[in-house]
C-alpha cells in the first residue's frame, strides 16, 4: 500500500457556496504545505481528507483506501484540527490516553506509547497539568502527540503554529520535520514562514481552487528576476503602494526601504533582490487576483 | 475498547459537580419521603381493630356512594378537578351550568340540594378540620347513598351528563368509575392482605414497591441532567472534531458514555434501597417471616432501570440532534405531567413514565396489576434502546457531514 | 443610554431569543393545562405559582449564557465597560419580561371574573417567581454552566411539592395556601441571589 493521497475532480458545496472546486492533488510522503488565506478552503479540503465533511463529489483515497471507508480512513489519519482542546479537567497524561483508547490502542500499547509521546512533545514533567491551566502551545503539543500516537500514516495538522510564540514556532516545527520522516504530513497554514521552513512540496489555494503544486523552489522560480529593493522617501509610499505590489517596507526615519515585485524594472534606482518564498506566495496571488479565471 | 471507555467515562462522572448533586439531591429526597419507619402497617391485625385500611373494590354501590359524594363537594366549591391533557387543571362553571350538575345529584339520590348541604355540614362537623389528617380524612370518607331505584346503568349514563358539563378530561368519566373505589376492610380482608404481604412479598417486596414509588418521581427528572451535560460537554470542550476523526465507532463512543450513565444513575439507586431495606429485613424476621433479601435489587432493576434508560436515551438524543439545552425543557414537562396526570396514585399503569403505587401493602391488587406493569416498564426498557440507537444515528450523521439538519436550519440563521 | 440599549437588543438578538420563543409558546398552551375562569384566590394563586413560576426559570437562567465560552467572557472583561453594568441590563430586561408575562396572566384571570386582589397576587407571584429564577441564576453565575442553574433551580421547585415545611419562607406555593408574608423576605433573598451571582461570578472563575 503506498503511502499517497489522490484527489481527483473534488467539489465541496456549502449550499449554493463552492467551498472547493474540481480540486486535483497527489501528495506523496514527506511534509506537504497547504498555503492559502483565510477562507480559502483548507480547513473544508482537510475535513474532507479527514472523513468529517462529505464531499460533494470527486474521488479522494488516501492509501489506496477511498475516503468513503470512514473506519478504514480514521486507523491511518490522525488530525490536529485548528482549535484543538480536550476535556479541561483531564491531565495532560489522561487526555492522551484517553484518545489513545478512541484509536483503539489497547492497554499494553496505551503504557509505553502514552509517556513516550508525552516525553516526545516536552510535556513529560507535565504530565499532570490539566488541559484547561495549559497555555496554547502545550495545548498544541499535547494536540500533536495525540495525532500521531497511534502512528498513522498520514497527519493532517490544520493552522498549527498560529497564536504560538516564536520559539514554540520553531520547535514545533522540527517536531512536524521529525515525524514526516516516513509519512506524510499535511500542514495548512497562512503563515508562509511556516512552509518556507519545513515543507518541499506544497500547494496554494485560493477560493477554493488549487493555485499551484509543485516544490518550493518551482513557486521561487516564477519570480526570479522580479523582486527589487529600492529606498525611497515615507511621502512617496503610498503613491509607490498604489501602483506596485509592496511585499516589505522597512521604514528608517523619513526614507523606507521597500521591496517591490515587478514584471520589469520599475524605478529606475531600483535594485534586483533574492525573492523568498513570501514574495513569490504574493505574487501569486496577486497574479490571481487579476486574472481570476486562471488555473 | 468499549470497556475501558465505559471506565474512563465512569470516572469522569464521578468527578463532575452535577453527579454529585445527583447523588445528594436523590438520597435527601427519598430520606425525607421514607425517613420513618412504616413498620406499624406491617402487624398482624387482630379482630376487633378500630379499621383495617383500605382496599380497592368494583362494587357497584361502592362506586356510586364515593363518585356522588366527590360530585356533590366539587359541586359546593364549584371547583372541579379535570385531566384533559394529563396535567390537572381546575374547572370552574358558571351558574345554569352549576345548577345542572346539582339538577343531576338530585336526580341520583333523591334528596333536594339543600339537604345534601345540610348532610355535608353534619359529615364534616365530626372531624377535627384544623389539622391536615383531619381534613384528608374527612374528604375521603364522605359519600352520599343514591336512591334505592337508581340503577348503575342509569348512575353511568348521568354520569355522562356531568362530564359533558364539566369538560375533557373529568373524574366521572366511564374508565375512571371503572377503577373501582377505595372501601374500609374487614378483618377477614385485612388478614388475607396480611398474609399476602408475608407470603408474596416477603416484606421487603412492598417497602421496595414504595421505594420505587417515591424514587420514580425524582429519577424522572434528575437523569436529564447527567445525559445533557454530559452530551454537551463535548461542544463545551471542543473536542468533537477531535473525537470524530478517531478510529473508534460511533456505537463505542456513545454506547459506553451512555452506559456508564446509566450505570452511574442507577448504582446510588440500588444502594440507597438496599439501606433502606434493611430496617425492614430485621422487622420481618422479628414477626417470623423470612425476608426477600433480593427484593431491593429486583424492584430497583425492573421498575427505576427502564425509567433511568429511556430518561437517558430521550437526553442524548435531544441533545445530541440540539446541541443546546432543550431537552431539559422538554424533559421536564414531561415529567411533571407524568407525575401530576397519573390518574392515581397507586398502579393503573398504562404507558405513564412515572410508574406509582403509593401504598405499602395492597399486595394482591398489585400482583393483579403486574402484568400491566411488566408491559409498562418492558416498553420503555424497548423504547430507550430505540430512542438510544436514534441518537447513535444522529451522531454519526454529525460526525460524517459536519452538521445537523436541527444545526442547518438554527445556526445559520444569522 | 443609546450604547445600553444597543447593548441589551444584541443579547436578545443574539443569545435570549430561543429562550423568550420558549417562555412565548410556555405561556400560550397555558390553557390546555389551567383555567383561568371563575377562580378564587386561592385557585388563581395556583396557576400563578405551579404554572407560571417555570417562566422565571426560563427567564432568569440563561442570562450568563453569553459567557459560557470563555473566550467571549475574556474579550468582554477587557472591554472598557465594567461586566456588571452588562449583567445588570440583561437582568433588567429580564425583569420587564417576567413584569409582562405576570401581568398579563393576572389580567387574562381578572377578565374571566376571577376574584382576587390584582396587587397582592401581583407583587406575591413577582417575588416569588422572581426568586426562583434568582436561583437559576446564582448557581449559572457561579459555576459558568447554564444545565446545573436549570438543574438547581428546577430541583428547588420539584422538592417543594414534597419537602416545603422545611424552607420556611423560601417555600413555593404559600399563596396557595392563603400567606402572603413570604413577600419581603424572598424579595431581598432574590436581590442577595442576584447581587451575590454577579459579585462571586468574577471572584471564583478568575
Amino acid at each position: 500500500m503506498d503511502t499517497k493521497i489522490e484527489i481527483k475532480d473534488l467539489s465541496k458545496n456549502f449550499g449554493k457556496k463552492q467551498a472547493l472546486k474540481h480540486v486535483n492533488l497527489e501528495v506523496n510522503q514527506g511534509m506537504f504545505g497547504l498555503l492559502g488565506p483565510n477562507g480559502a478552503g483548507k480547513t473544508t479540503l482537510m475535513k474532507v481528507i479527514t472523513t468529517l465533511s462529505k464531499k460533494s463529489s470527486g474521488e479522494v483515497k488516501l492509501c489506496g483506501i477511498p475516503v468513503e471507508q470512514c473506519k478504514k480512513v480514521r486507523q491511518i489519519i490522525g488530525y490536529l484540527p485548528q482549535d484543538f482542546s480536550m476535556y479541561g479537567n483531564m491531565g495532560a497524561y489522561e487526555a492522551l490516553d484517553y484518545l489513545a483508547v478512541l484509536s483503539g490502542m489497547n492497554k499494553k500499547e496505551r503504557v509505553i506509547k502514552v509517556p513516550e509521546m508525552l516525553e516526545k512533545v516536552n510535556l513529560g514533567e507535565q504530565h499532570k497539568t490539566k488541559v484547561k491551566a495549559m497555555s496554547g502551545g502545550m495545548r498544541r503539543r499535547l494536540g500533536i502527540a495525540q495525532a500521531i500516537i497511534h502512528n498513522p500514516k498520514i497527519i493532517v495538522v490544520d493552522e498549527p503554529t498560529a497564536g504560538l510564540d516564536p520559539e514554540e514556532r520553531v520547535r514545533f516545527r522540527n517536531l512536524l520535520c521529525e515525524i514526516a520522516k516516513d509519512r506524510i504530513v499535511i500542514l495548512s497554514t497562512h503563515i508562509v514562514g511556516d512552509i518556507e521552513a519545513t515543507c518541499e512540496n506544497i500547494a496554494v489555494l485560493n477560493q477554493g481552487e488549487i493555485l499551484f503544486r509543485g516544490k518550493v523552489s518551482q513557486l521561487l522560480e516564477a519570480v526570479k528576476g522580479k523582486v527589487y529593493t529600492i529606498e525611497v522617501s515615507t511621502l512617496e509610499l503610498p503613491n509607490i503602494q498604489e501602483k506596485f505590489l509592496v511585499t516589505g517596507i522597512l521604514t528608517n526615519g523619513s526614507t523606507a526601504n521597500i521591496k517591490i515585485i515587478a514584471e520589469e524594472l520599475p524605478i529606475q534606482d531600483a535594485k534586483p533582490a533574492n525573492p523568498d518564498v513570501e514574495d513569490a506566495y504574493m505574487y501569486l496571488m496577486n497574479h490571481a487576483s487579476a486574472n481570476p479565471n486562471r488555473q | 475498547m468499549f470497556q475501558t471507555l465505559f471506565l474512563k467515562e465512569s470516572k469522569q462522572i464521578v468527578r463532575s459537580i452535577v453527579y454529585y448533586i445527583y447523588v445528594v439531591v436523590f438520597v435527601m429526597f427519598l430520606s425525607s419521603q421514607l425517613g420513618s419507619e412504616l413498620t406499624e402497617r406491617m402487624e398482624k391485625p387482630e379482630p376487633g381493630q378500630e379499621s383495617y385500611g383500605t382496599i380497592n373494590s368494583k362494587d357497584e354501590s361502592a362506586i356510586m356512594e364515593k363518585y356522588l359524594g366527590e360530585l356533590v363537594l366539587e359541586t359546593n366549591h364549584n371547583s372541579y378537578a379535570t385531566y384533559p391533557m394529563g396535567f390537572i387543571k381546575r374547572v370552574t362553571l358558571n351558574n345554569t351550568e352549576l345548577d345542572k350538575i346539582k339538577s343531576i345529584v338530585e336526580v341520583c339520590t333523591g334528596k333536594s340540594w339543600e339537604k345534601i348541604i345540610e348532610d355535608i355540614e353534619n359529615h364534616f362537623q365530626k372531624y377535627n378540620q384544623s389539622t391536615m389528617e383531619g381534613a384528608i380524612q374527612a374528604q375521603v370518607e364522605f359519600s352520599i347513598f343514591p336512591k334505592e331505584s337508581l340503577s348503575y346503568k342509569e348512575f353511568c349514563n348521568n354520569m355522562e351528563q356531568v362530564c359533558k358539563i364539566i369538560g375533557a378530561g373529568s373524574s366521572y368519566n366511564k374508565e375512571k368509575l371503572n377503577l373501582g373505589v377505595g372501601v374500609p376492610m374487614t378483618y377477614e380482608q385485612a388478614v388475607e392482605e396480611f398474609e399476602a404481604v408475608c407470603k408474596k412479598d416477603r416484606i421487603t417486596g412492598t417497602t421496595a414497591r414504595l421505594f420505587c414509588d417515591y424514587a420514580g418521581i425524582i429519577l424522572s427528572i434528575l437523569p436529564i441532567f447527567l445525559g445533557v451535560t454530559r452530551c454537551l460537554r463535548d461542544k463545551r470542550a471542543q473536542v468533537s472534531q477531535v473525537v470524530y476523526a478517531h478510529r473508534a465507532s460511533a456505537f463505542q463512543i456513545l454506547g459506553s458514555r451512555y452506559l456508564a450513565n446509566v450505570c452511574m444513575a442507577f448504582l446510588p439507586v440500588v444502594i440507597t434501597a438496599f439501606v433502606m431495606q434493611l430496617p425492614y429485613q430485621y422487622h420481618a424476621k422479628t414477626i417470623g417471616v423470612s425476608p426477600d433479601i433480593l427484593a431491593f435489587l429486583k424492584y430497583t432493576c425492573i421498575w427505576l432501570l427502564p425509567e433511568i434508560m429511556i430518561v437517558l436515551a430521550v437526553s442524548f438524543f435531544i441533545t445530541e440532534l440540539t446541541e443546546n439545552v432543550l431537552a431539559i425543557f422538554i424533559q421536564v414537562f414531561w415529567a411533571i405531567i407524568s407525575l401530576f396526570g397519573s390518574m392515581s396514585l397507586k398502579g393503573n399503569f398504562g404507558f405513564g413514565l412515572i410508574a406509582r403505587w403509593n401504598a405499602l401493602g395492597d399486595t394482591n391488587e398489585f400482583w393483579k396489576q403486574k402484568q400491566e406493569f411488566f408491559i409498562n416498564r418492558g416498553f420503555y426498557f424497548a423504547l430507550s434502546l430505540v430512542v438510544f440507537l436514534l441518537a447513535i444515528v444522529i451522531y454519526e450523521k454529525k460526525r460524517k457531514e459536519g452538521e445537523t439538519i436541527y444545526g442547518k436550519i438554527f445556526k445559520h440563521r444569522k | 443610554m443609546g450604547r445600553y440599549l444597543n447593548i441589551g437588543s444584541s443579547f436578545i438578538r443574539r443569545h435570549y431569543i430561543p429562550h423568550l420563543l420558549l417562555t412565548f409558546l410556555f405561556c400560550c398552551i397555558s390553557g390546555f393545562f389551567a383555567s383561568f375562569r371563575n377562580l378564587d384566590a386561592s385557585q388563581a394563586a395556583k396557576v400563578m405559582e405551579m404554572y407560571v413560576a417555570f417562566t422565571g426559570i426560563f427567564l432568569f437562567t440563561p442570562l450568563f449564557m453569553p459567557e459560557q465560552n470563555k473566550e467571549i467572557w475574556l474579550l468582554e472583561k477587557s472591554k472598557g465597560m465594567d461586566l456588571w453594568k452588562l449583567y445588570l441590563i440583561r437582568i433588567l430586561q429580564a425583569i420587564v419580561l417576567l413584569a409582562i408575562v405576570i401581568t398579563i396572566f393576572i389580567q387574562v384571570m381578572k377578565q374571566g371574573n376571577s376574584q382576587f386582589s390584582f396587587e397582592k397576587l401581583w407583587l406575591g407571584s413577582f417575588s416569588e417567581i422572581f426568586f426562583l429564577g434568582s436561583i437559576g441564576f446564582f448557581v449559572s453565575g457561579i459555576t459558568n454552566q447554564v444545565v446545573l442553574g436549570y438543574m438547581i433551580s428546577v430541583i428547588y421547585f420539584i422538592s417543594n411539592i414534597g419537602v416545603s415545611k422545611y424552607l420556611g419562607h423560601f417555600a413555593l406555593f404559600q399563596m396557595m395556601k392563603g400567606s402572603y408574608d413570604f413577600v419581603v423576605p424572598m424579595s431581598i433573598a432574590a436581590l442577595i441571589l442576584i447581587v451575590g451571582g454577579i459579585a462571586l461570578r468574577e471572584k471564583i472563575n478568575q
